[in-house]
């Protein structure tokens, strides 16, 4: 027998969604409009 | 070295558009929902999440910083990118896999991509000839797979050329746009259809989801609302998550959707420059994939199969990508108002997501012919087109039950994934160094990889892969290994009317006893024969040519009793066609050595460091 959404079933829906929907935006977010202050990390091996 | 002039990609943006692009596949649509409701629903997404964590991104991050790295030192492909990473020959031809992933394919992936334009077209003009009826079961279900067997096919292996089926032109086409566009390169050809091919399947998913949310069965119909689509889906069952089988779907789900091990991401990388972000890069590709896949997958393709054609139907499509697709969703469109419209937009957005991922299978091996002949582009793309060509036409005509579709598939498309996934983490963490790796993808980064994800780097995700890819071997392969040395196992089948009568003639939870009896045919020996599945074994005959078994189900809870016809369509053939793959993709393997070990002989010829002895160049 198929069962209606359940609260838990809603919780693990709306969370699943808006987790991956917000972590989207935010790195469009940063791609689009990276911040002008931050300088680049030091890292790389050398030339 | 060649006098190619150097690629690079137009903008940060179109990189990430192109990786993702990459990784939004059929899958996205098709698989992820089946795979999520038969494996836990809402539970499923723990371990899926978990995956997501130790396994997609942090060897997405290893990928594009190895492949960036590569690209500095003068190389695009797998074979002269891991032979740097792992310090010699064996990364080398290790990363011939890299080259025969997407190749290989490409070989069977472009004919799933016409069956999308062919279905769009059949939408745009009019759909496939299904009319809207309550008996669902009876006249729709046998329509959609004669059209589909068709399609595709499925018959007899050469039936599309002997009726010259109109499929073929949406094949020609389908080739030619991905010639077309590898040939004009990266910035010109593959960046600028991902540009626009992601935001308008992002648009048209949504107008579709919005349709789907407010959708109700017509009257007469299944009764289910898509809050009960809903719940079939993401209702979480936490004892799935005892099961093993629920933890190796999960991480392959992740998998093979982030297009992680397949060979693409650490060629797209290597035209990257020094100081372009590979972590934001990486991680947003990652999360790009994810919208595709939890969102508009999540919430479009089961939830509207639920409601207007039920559970039954729906359980029975999400087995893997194309029963859903091609199968049960034209059912949905023919009782949904507006239906050929919808199944037009939808086909276009699977269509969309095949050609931006075959895109990138071509661009590979085109770079890795380039560089290993010192070939110019016309002369690559020739070649590539030509092998591509090949593989098609061997898996357009061995179409018998798709057994050379569903064989490539399973070697090539999901065990050698897993294999390169495996070299490219340990030769980041282990080989290169876990601190040069990290120092090299923070280079030009805006994000610093966390130190979690480097211990994860270094020892969760290697150790969790590997147990995850013999589990997956173990679960799967078995089956395709007996195939090859000819022993066919196969089930009775109940029809879709006989199995909805079954469900309708006992409550649910019935404690009901199965009594399998054969009315035909040669003698066979039911293995598990009290069950609702049994099975037997059939060895591979001289000259084989499959035959079907009939058989009888009688089913009682006590009280009841029922009886049902039932049959088994015993593949035979299905040995020969999966032994002919191999031997064609044993020869691709070959050809591709053959190339590694030319190039490898001019690369050094030229001086260049084979083995990542040298500092890489800016």
């Amino acid at each position: 027998m198929l069962a209606s959404l359940t609260a838990l079933g809603w919780t693990f829906m709306l969370a699943s969604i808006l987790g991956v929907t917000a972590l989207t935006f935010w790195c469009f977010k940063r791609v689009l409009f990276p911040p002008h202050d931050e300088p680049d990390l030091p890292g790389g091996l050398g030339p | 070295m060649t006098n190619q002039p150097t690629q690079q990609w137009g903008s940060r943006l179109g990189v990430i558009l192109a990786v993702a692009g990459s990784a939004v596949g059929l899958g996205n649509f098709l698989r992820f929902p089946g795979n999520a409701a038969e494996n836990g629903g809402g539970a499923f997404m723990i371990p899926y999440f978990l995956a997501l964590l130790i396994v997609g991104i942090p060897i997405g991050w290893a990928e594009w910083a190895i492949g960036r790295y590569g690209g500095r030192k003068g190389f695009h492909s797998a074979p002269g990118i891991l032979g740097i990473w792992c310090k010699g020959p064996i990364g080398r031809y290790a990363g011939v896999l890299g080259v025969l992933i997407p190749l290989g394919v490409y070989f069977y992936y472009v004919l799933i991509e016409s069956w999308c334009l062919y279905y769009f077209w059949k939408y745009c003009t009019g759909g496939i000839g299904l009319e809207p009826t309550t008996d669902v079961a009876s006249v729709q279900v046998p329509h959609t797979r004669g059209f589909f067997n068709e399609v595709v096919g499925a018959a007899d292996n050469g039936a599309l050329f002997q009726t010259m089926h109109p499929v073929l032109i949406a094949f020609v086409i389908t080739v030619v746009c991905n010639v077309w566009f590898v040939y004009r390169g990266l910035s010109k050809g593959i960046e600028t259809v991902c540009k626009y091919a992601m935001p308008v399947m992002a648009v048209l998913g949504i107008v579709i989801l919005i349709r789907v949310l407010t959708l109700s069965a017509p009257a007469g119909t299944t009764g289910q609302s898509v809050v009960d689509g809903l719940g079939y889906l993401w209702n979480p069952n936490f004892e799935k998550l005892s099961n093993f089988k629920t933890w190796v779907a999960a991480t392959g789900q992740i998998f093979f959707s982030l297009s992680v091990g397949f060979g693409v991401i650490i060629n797209y990388a290597s035209y990257m420059k020094k100081k372009d972000d590979v972590v934001l890069s990486g991680l947003t590709a990652s999360a790009t994939n994810e919208f595709f896949e939890v969102v508009l997958g999540g919430l479009i393709t089961v939830t509207a199969s639920v409601v207007f054609v039920g559970v039954l139907l729906t359980s029975q499509a999400t087995g893997g990508s194309m029963s859903l697709g091609f199968k049960t969703l034209p059912m949905v469109f023919a009782q949904m108002p507006g239906g050929n419209f919808f199944g037009a937009a939808f086909f276009l957005i699977l269509f969309l997501a095949a050609i931006t991922s075959s895109l990138s299978m071509l661009q590979p091996s085109k770079a890795f012919f380039e560089e290993a002949l010192g070939i110019d582009k016309v002369k690559s793309t020739t070649l590539v087109t030509v092998w591509g060509l090949i593989g098609n036409a061997f898996v357009l005509y061995y179409s018998k039950g798709l057994t050379a579709l569903d064989t490539i598939d399973f070697w090539v498309g999901s065990v050698f994934i897993m294999v390169v996934a495996a070299v490219q983490i340990i030769a980041f963490g282990w080989i290169f160094g876990l601190e040069r790796g990290i120092a090299e993808a923070h280079e030009g980064a805006q994000l610093r990889i966390p130190k979690f994800f480097q211990f994860v780097i270094k020892y969760v995700s290697p150790a969790y892969l590997i147990v995850i890819m013999i589990g997956f071997c173990l679960n799967n392969a078995p089956g395709y290994v007996d195939t090859l040395l000819g022993n066919v196992t196969t089930s009775p089948q109940l029809s879709v009317a006989a199995q909805r009568d079954l469900v309708a003639a006992f409550p649910a939870g019935s404690k009901l006893t199965y009594t399998w009896k054969q009315l035909g045919g040669s003698p066979v020996t039911l293995a598990d024969a009290s069950s609702a599945k049994p099975s037997f074994a059939t060895k591979e005959p001289a000259n084989a040519k499959n035959f079907e078994v009939p058989f009888e189900l009688t089913v009682s809870d006590g009280t009841t009793t029922k009886t049902f016809t039932a049959s088994a369509e015993v593949d035979v053939e299905s040995p020969g066609s999966a032994r002919r793959t191999w031997v064609f993709l044993l020869l691709t393997i070959a050809g591709l050595v053959a190339i590694t070990a030319i190039g490898a002989r001019r690369w050094k010829a030229e001086g260049r460091d084979l083995d990542g002895k040298l500092p890489a160049a800016d």
